[in-house]
């Protein structure tokens, strides 16, 4: 397997942003886009990585990029990375930037996979959302798609403040309805900063019940399910085998750079395991790429304790889990049978299960995973001693 | 060496807010020891915490030099006394070491249970008493009719009780001529055998233990061997003075005089208040009279809130005993909350004041457990012992019965408060004793109470029935019988055992109920349902379920930011350290100090 690529593009069509949203984007200026694309370009230029055979534009909004400007930065980074053996390309868009001229530049510079920001398929619950587009234009969006040679995956948010299960169900329905290869869900999380954990501390919003969440979950797990949708990681559903390859790399440990202000990148070792994320500013990332400094905001050196917490973290995220051999292979240094038998309380309890040779997380505690996994971490914890009188 | 005859040695008698400490300034002011307004109001409390709660925790004493109009100069010593019921031994030394008191009562307040009973010591003293009305300038002021109550209650005349506005400086001059004339220059010899009262002691950490004293007889100068009654301790002595706001290095101190000696003592434990001091050059041969060992009263578990804290929280009790000799403390260990220590108190405001200390002055963040007395529980092989820790309580199969102590307390109060007043006594389990007429507009309700009933918000509760105007005083009388038991609370079957408390039967239904909801609100959902009970030994009063955790999920690791996650749950892993954990249940700190927050 190759590394992946993750080029973050911090720019969205404004005025402002989601207010749910906590990832960096600033609004789109042309100037600053042109500035941005170089840059991108002068990384990847230092960079001297393995072989690449996924590719992923996130952000943001990528698609907001002038025509010109996306074509230049895939075209410039074919130059500098070495991506002919690519087998996955994602780019991710929001329906209202969907066009036909985009999508068949995009589709002859090998984009194979878009993942698109339905989000929902209500009026309502997309107004509460903040969203720029409503149903139909989500709609067109698809349907332009459609004439491509891509995979779509549409991501779906639910635990919105006022969103009804019937709501959930309708949108669900009409989803599964479009037969998108990939469908991801996300829980409305309330982020620091955003105006949305802004209107909840001010009492204008309401959290949703856990219980509320939890059944939203569950009956899009069975809808999902039952028409063809392998459910292989916690919030990601896949028609025919077509899971995102590039996001299994973060599942599974695999390396992967990333290009462009608050990306991340991972390369695992041997001899180091380390973690980067670049400046998390667009105009610092810039000017550190133009004066030719250290593009890179945070680096850490994973430890082996923080790789088996990463290990298990990531690992119980996918439903098949992981195996003894998983184990093994990514963290040789480590006794497998010694950190499995660690697990075996939670085992026993319930809260993981041993299937095929797999420790996974069971069906029905999928939706507790953090704190299951919290436990896994804390029973196979490598530095910290027992505090006294427990 | 003053002449005994230009001296006097005094004190003042107030309850919280009836301006004592403004008056004493202005008596600095008046006799030259400050400067007028040059300085921080209330010059004698001196602790930061005692400004903040306008309550004087420790005695102080200063020495001011007053010229009179006669030519003559008079020494006169202000022995400042703390103000609050838990520091009533400390009241009584203080006053034992004067000749006169000024009682100071508030213009529009009136007189107040606390004055009376501080009244009372100072007259058990022998002490000449000079009743002043202060606050004569507020607009509410009635001095009138509170100089008619003074005066009916001390027993002097009318013309004799002096008003004062300590705030404008009215009647000021009056209050020190009272003293110049009234109050007894005081009595001994110096060639007698000395005999020094401890009216205060703290520890300097350069200079040792600074000890207060009054001097009845005899003399004690540098160099002079000393020995402690109490102790049995000798020490040389290397320094003497008069207090001045600091210390004033002196000769000697003879009889008469109030000043301060120190001779390399170690520990307050030594010298202790109420003890007396006599020297080896010319001893006496018994101690002055009322000296006790002053008892705890009120005990409590702290915990360090961080383990690791332990250690810490062991020397800061050490720092703070070294100048408090009334703490006690001594390990405990909790299952629930690691270790820890017991300690005892002299009541709930020193228990505040110990924990707010140890927090400011030692960063250390603590769980108290619920307070609580001491109880007597006598076996059923006649055996005594004494319990001060509800884990510590035998048996009930081995317990004959229990007793715990008691109090009399009284009440003063406007008439139409007396019925919602004694509702509340009869809710705290108390007796009725007597009624007595202070006023025209006010009664005194003396009553015999459980202490455990009066150590929690009692006086919270009076003041919200009386809307403020009752005011409250009690003391310890003794042991008695009652009817009680140790209540516990389980989380899925685990005994936590720092939340157990011993309580009367009739009440340990509602506080089960109370107890119960609170923990269920302050429990966070776990990947468990939890059953909260709360027990008399095997027997459930009170349950509440917590259902399980429904909800913990992150839904997605966009664009492979695995730190971010990683942290998240890392901040999870560290908030989950903190608790503390009772058999598989996580129970947060905040739940143990909510428990000291519900309504009895």
């Amino acid at each position: 397997m190759g590394y992946g690529c993750y080029i973050h593009v911090p720019f969205c069509p404004g005025p402002a942003k989601c207010p749910y949203c906590a990832f960096y984007s600033v609004p789109y200026e042309s100037g600053l886009a042109e500035n941005y694309v170089e840059a991108v370009l002068g990384h990847a230029g230092r960079l001297e990585p393995p072989k690449i055979d996924t590719l992923y534009f996130g952000g943001g909004t990528p698609t907001v990029l002038d025509i010109r400007l996306l074509t230049r930065l895939i075209d410039g980074l074919k130059n500098l990375l070495p991506l002919n053996e690519l087998i996955e390309f994602t780019v991710e868009c929001a329906p209202d930037t969907v066009e036909p001229e985009i999508f068949s530049e995009l589709a002859a510079r090998g984009v194979n996979r878009v993942s698109i920001g339905v989000q929902a398929f209500e009026e309502g619950v997309l107004r509460s959302l903040g969203r720029r587009h409503d149903v139909p234009k989500a709609l067109r969006a698809f349907d332009i798609l459609r004439n491509f040679p891509v995979d779509i995956s549409i991501d779906l948010i639910y635990g919105v403040p006022g969103q009804k299960h019937a709501d959930w169900q309708n949108t669900l329905a009409r989803t599964i309805a479009l037969r998108p290869e990939h469908v991801s869900l996300y829980c409305l999380s309330y982020e620091p900063g955003t105006p949305f954990t802004r209107k909840l501390a001010e009492g204008k919003i309401f959290r949703t019940t856990e219980e509320n969440d939890e059944e939203m979950y569950r009956t899009a797990v069975e809808i999902l399910k039952s028409n063809g949708y392998e459910h292989y990681e916690i919030s990601n559903f896949a028609a025919n085998g077509r899971v995102s390859l590039h996001n299994m790399k973060y599942w599974t440990g695999e390396g992967y750079v990333g290009l462009g202000p608050s990306a991340h990148g991972y390369y695992p070792g041997p001899p180091v395991w380390s973690r980067f994320a670049a400046i998390d500013d667009i105009r610092g990332y810039i000017q550190a790429i133009e004066r030719e400094r250290d593009p890179i905001g945070e680096r850490e050196e994973l430890s082996l304790a923080l790789r088996l917490e990463e290990f298990l973290m990531l690992g119980l995220r996918l439903i098949e889990g992981f195996s003894r051999d998983d184990l093994k292979r990514q963290i040789p240094e480590i006794d497998a049978d010694r950190v499995i038998e660690m697990l075996e309380p939670l085992i026993s309890a319930g809260f993981l299960e041993m299937r095929s040779g797999n420790i996974k997380l069971p069906d029905e505690r999928l939706f507790i995973s953090d704190s299951v996994i919290l436990r896994a971490l804390e029973l196979t914890d490598l530095d910290i001693k027992t505090p006294p009188g427990f | 060496m003053q002449d005994k005859k230009y001296i006097r040695n005094f004190s003042i008698i107030a309850h919280i807010d009836h301006g004592k400490s403004t008056l004493a300034d202005r008596l600095l002011e008046l006799t030259g020891a400050v400067e007028i307004g040059g300085h921080e109001e209330q010059l004698l409390d001196d602790m930061e915490l005692e400004r903040e709660r306008g309550i004087t925790i420790k005695s102080h004493a200063v020495k001011m030099d007053y010229e009179s109009p006669d030519g003559a100069t008079y020494e006169l010593n202000l022995i400042d006394t703390p103000g609050h019921v838990d520091f009533a031994y400390e009241v009584s030394r203080s006053l034992a070491a004067c000749e006169g008191a000024l009682l100071i009562v508030d213009a529009s307040q009136g007189i107040e249970a606390q004055t009376i009973s501080n009244l009372y010591l100072a007259i058990d003293n022998d002490l000449e008493i000079i009743p002043i009305v202060n606050k004569i300038d507020m607009i509410s002021a009635r001095p009138e009719d509170v100089a008619v109550d003074i005066a009916e209650l001390i027993g002097c005349d009318l013309g004799d009780v002096i008003l004062v506005s300590a705030r404008t400086g009215e009647g000021i001059q009056a209050v020190i001529d009272a003293v110049v004339e009234k109050i007894p220059p005081p009595v001994g010899e110096a060639k007698n055998p000395a005999r020094a009262l401890i009216f205060d002691s703290f520890y300097d950490p350069y200079r040792g233990v600074v000890v207060y004293v009054r001097l009845m007889e005899g003399e004690i100068k540098h160099g002079d061997t000393i020995r402690f009654f109490a102790s049995g301790k000798e020490f040389e002595v290397n320094e003497v003075g008069c207090l001045r706001l600091n210390l004033e290095k002196t000769s000697s101190l003879s009889a008469g005089e109030v000043g301060y000696l120190m001779a390399s003592i170690k520990n307050v434990q030594d010298a202790r208040v109420g003890d007396t001091v006599t020297t080896l050059a010319n001893p006496a041969e018994s101690p002055l009279p009322g000296y006790r060992e002053v008892k705890p009263m009120v005990f409590s578990g702290f915990y360090p809130s961080n383990p690791d804290d332990f250690e810490g929280l062991r020397s800061a009790l050490e720092k703070l005993q070294l100048n408090d000799a009334s703490l006690i403390y001594e390990p405990e260990t909790s299952a629930a909350l690691g270790y820890g220590f017991r300690c005892g108190f002299l009541g709930l405001l020193h228990l505040e004041i110990t924990q707010e200390r140890l927090f400011r002055e030692y960063g250390l963040d603590l769980v108290a457990t619920v307070p609580n007395v001491e109880y007597e529980v006598y076996l059923e092989n006649g055996e005594m012992i004494p319990v001060e820790n509800p884990a510590k309580m035998p048996d009930p199969l081995e317990i004959d019965h229990i007793e715990e102590p008691f109090a009399e307390a009284e009440i003063i109060t406007p008439h139409e408060f007396v019925s919602p007043v004694m509702g509340l006594v009869k809710e705290r389990r108390g007796e009725y004793i007597a009624t007595e007429f202070v006023d025209p507009n006010r009664v005194m309700l003396r009553f015999s109470i459980p202490l455990s009933e009066v150590i929690f918000d009692f006086f919270d509760k009076m003041k919200t029935v009386s809307r403020g105007y009752a005011s409250f005083d009690y003391y310890i009388t003794g042991y008695k019988r009652a009817d009680l038991v140790k209540l516990d609370v389980r989380v899925n079957g685990d005994l936590v055992d720092t939340l157990s408390i011993i309580i009367h039967r009739e009440r340990t239904y509602d506080w089960g109920q109370k107890l119960v909801s609170k923990l269920k609100e302050l429990i966070p959902r776990q990947m468990y349902e939890v059953v909260i009970q709360a027990a008399i030994g095997s027997r459930v009063i009170s349950r509440a379920r917590r259902a399980p955790l429904r909800k913990n999920v992150t839904a997605k690791c966009y664009g492979g930011d695995i730190s971010r996650k990683r942290k998240l749950l890392e901040r999870q892993k560290e908030g989950k350290r903190r608790m503390k954990m009772v058999g598989s249940v996580e129970i947060p700190q905040e739940a143990f100090f909510a428990i000291l927050k519900i309504e009895r």
